[in-house]
């Protein structure tokens, strides 16, 4: 470990930290439709609604908001895996791609819905620029609009007195697309085609290399795809191997902009929560707790990864840091980012829901493993993605109050809001929904021979490239630790199930939670109430987080990343 | 048909979810204030 490489991590959390109230603020006031943005954008925006037979002016029940969202998921899906399976006689197909196959199409395309971005492919080889721009890119924007309408609607509940409604989804959407994303998206796309990321149609470029090889470089619409696949939570990259490749995170500067884009929209909603209640220190509060569970796993994982590895100490190696060599484990690293940066934007990528990568996971010394693995765990209330970081970790509040209501034997209450029998069997249902479906899958594929033939290793190691493609899948995150063929039939079907659960099993108890607490009233704040914006709260909800994710995953870990750690230390490797 | 296939699953699956907004709704009663729930504290 350098101070530089301390320093790095601090700077990128000092610029996260100050972007948190501008964006916030200007999140509220573009789906409130008051900002600058959305009063130039009104007349486009209502001419959208006017096309579409929408009355913005007509708010919705959560159920009625639900189920917009669903069938608006549902159209995205269908017209995903149309593209894709028609790339082959659709223009933009320069390289002459054929359709891409039913299982892995279906897969695509609930991946790009649902915010995940598990990717079975690799873009370049697979799927054309039409498919790449009208297709996934626009799932990107509309899968994180989505999100952020979600979170803005729980907001709602707990913000509004005895109401009916909680918004309108079509209103949310639309907004937090033209006048979040969208401008967010322009002006850093310029910033990276700057720093050198590829904006052509062209086709990939045969050239010879110095040493007289032929190589093929392949290129495309990158810089437009670049910035929503980072700020939406998506992570599907244009290349196969991510922002590891130079056309898409060309600089150590496009690298750390990168990483901000990451967090933006999450760290912000919290700020954005706390005006809405009209409590900012209830958003600081929620913030801090992702900021102690994010700052204890980047130590974790940059500690793990400059410290020489044991296996090869017979070996009398060299694995110091020094002015010629980073030291300590940089297999699967890109050399332009090293160890800190590569510890740092796994550590984002993983507590985020986006799934980018920089560096290969698999190549992690199982410590780290097992930290990437905890972080997509907890449901992404470590940031998480745009909306469900938030609504991740509200969830986790619910219980935490819920659990300090039981210990006193007070009905629980949370910022003006009773919390009763209704909230929490939501919650449940929602915490529920991932573990089930991650632990499950894990458990159906361990033991089918078609599933195991598609891994690179055996032992633990084996068994965490299971654990994190369905950890991976269920909490939307998307991220590939690598060594799975994961393009089959059987993962691709799997996955994709995983993925819906994920997703739209969470978001439905969520928007009830938001329905129930909307219609309930205020209480008064009292000697009683647990102060839920001190340092003591933030404590609670950072254990039970770890609790509840402990007590859940903890058995798997053990057979995974646990088992291989103690194995390595032993010499034995996987 | 296996395109007409994987639609119908696709399709199923969301119907399925929107069962899930439904038995939720029942699940709580509907959008309603709990003003009969006491607190309990003491």
């Amino acid at each position: 470990m350098t101070w530089q490489g301390w320093l790095q991590v601090a700077v990128f959390i000092a610029l996260t930290v100050a972007l948190v109230k501008p964006v916030g603020g200007h999140i509220i006031r573009s789906v409130e439709g008051t900002g600058r943005l959305a009063r130039m954008g009104a007349p486009f925006e209502g001419m959208l609604y006017r096309l579409a037979g929408i009355d913005p002016a007509r708010e919705q029940s959560w159920g009625a908001y639900a189920l917009a969202m669903l069938w608006f998921s549902l159209a995205g899906v269908v017209a995903l895996y149309v593209l894709q399976r028609l790339q082959n006689v659709l223009p933009l197909n320069p390289q002459h791609f054929d359709a891409v196959s039913p299982d892995l199409a279906l897969n695509t395309a609930i991946s790009f819905t649902t915010n995940t971005s598990w990717q079975s492919y690799a873009g370049e080889t697979t799927v054309s620029y039409l498919v790449q721009m009208a297709g996934i890119t626009v799932q990107s924007f509309l899968s994180a609009a989505t999100g952020i309408a979600v979170a803005i609607a729980l907001i709602r509940g707990f913000a509004r007195r005895s109401s009916q409604t909680v918004g309108n989804f079509w209103v949310d959407m639309t907004r937090s697309t033209l006048y979040v994303l969208l401008p967010i998206s322009i002006i850093v796309g310029l910033f990276l085609v700057w720093q050198g990321v590829p904006q052509t149609l062209g086709p990939s470029v045969d050239m010879i290399t110095p040493e007289g090889a032929h190589q093929v470089l392949a290129r495309g619409p990158v810089a437009s795809q670049e910035v929503i696949k980072l700020m939406s939570g998506d992570g599907g990259g244009f290349f196969n191997v991510n922002s590891a490749h130079p056309f898409e995170n060309p600089t150590a500067l496009s690298g750390l902009v990168e990483m901000l884009l990451i967090f933006v929209i999450g760290v912000a909603l919290t700020n954005t929560f706390g005006r809405m209640i009209r409590d900012e220190r209830q958003g600081w509060a929620l913030l801090a707790a992702m900021g102690v569970m994010f700052a204890v796993g980047v130590a974790v994982i940059y500690a793990a990864e400059a410290t020489p590895n044991h296996s090869f100490a017979g070996l009398h190696l060299n694995q110091g840091s020094d002015a010629l060599q980073a030291g300590g484990n940089m297999e699967g690293k890109e050399a332009r980012f090293g160890i800190s940066q590569s510890s740092l934007f796994a550590t984002v990528s993983t507590a985020s829901s986006d799934g980018a990568v920089d560096s290969m996971h698999d190549s992690y010394m199982p410590v780290s493993g097992l930290v990437l693995l905890a972080n997509m765990m907890v449901d992404e209330v470590i940031v998480g993605g745009p909306g469900s970081g938030l609504f991740g970790i509200l969830l986790f509040a619910i219980v935490a109050i819920f659990a300090a209501g039981l210990m006193i034997g007070r009905t629980p209450e949370y910022v003006g809001k009773k919390l009763e029998a209704n909230e929490i069997k939501m919650t449940m249902l929602a915490l529920l929904a991932v573990p089930a479906a991650t632990l499950g899958f894990t458990a159906v594929a361990a033991v089918l021979p078609g599933a195991l033939a598609g891994l690179s290793n055996s032992g633990p190691h084996g068994f965490t490239e299971l654990l994190y493609a369905y950890t991976s899948a269920a909490a939307t995150n998307g991220s590939a630790f690598a060594g799975l063929n994961a393009n089959t039939p059987f993962f691709n079907l799997t996955l994709a199930a995983a993925m819906f659960i994920g997703r739209f099993i969470v978001i439905v108890p969520v928007l009830c939670v938001a329905g129930t607490l909307a219609a309930k009233r205020a209480v008064p704040v009292s000697l009683g109430t647990l102060p839920t914006h001190s340092m003591q709260f933030v404590a609670l909800l950072v254990g039970t987080v770890v609790i509840v994710g402990g007590l859940t995953f903890f058995p798997a870990l053990a057979l995974g990343p646990v088992a291989e750690q103690f194995a390595m230390q032993a010499g034995t490797l996987y | 048909v296996l395109d007409l296939l994987m639609m119908v699953v696709v399709i199923a699956a969301f119907v399925v979810a929107a069962g899930y907004v439904l038995a939720c709704e029942d699940l709580t009663g509907g959008q309603k204030d709990s003003k009969d729930s006491p607190d309990t504290a003491r």
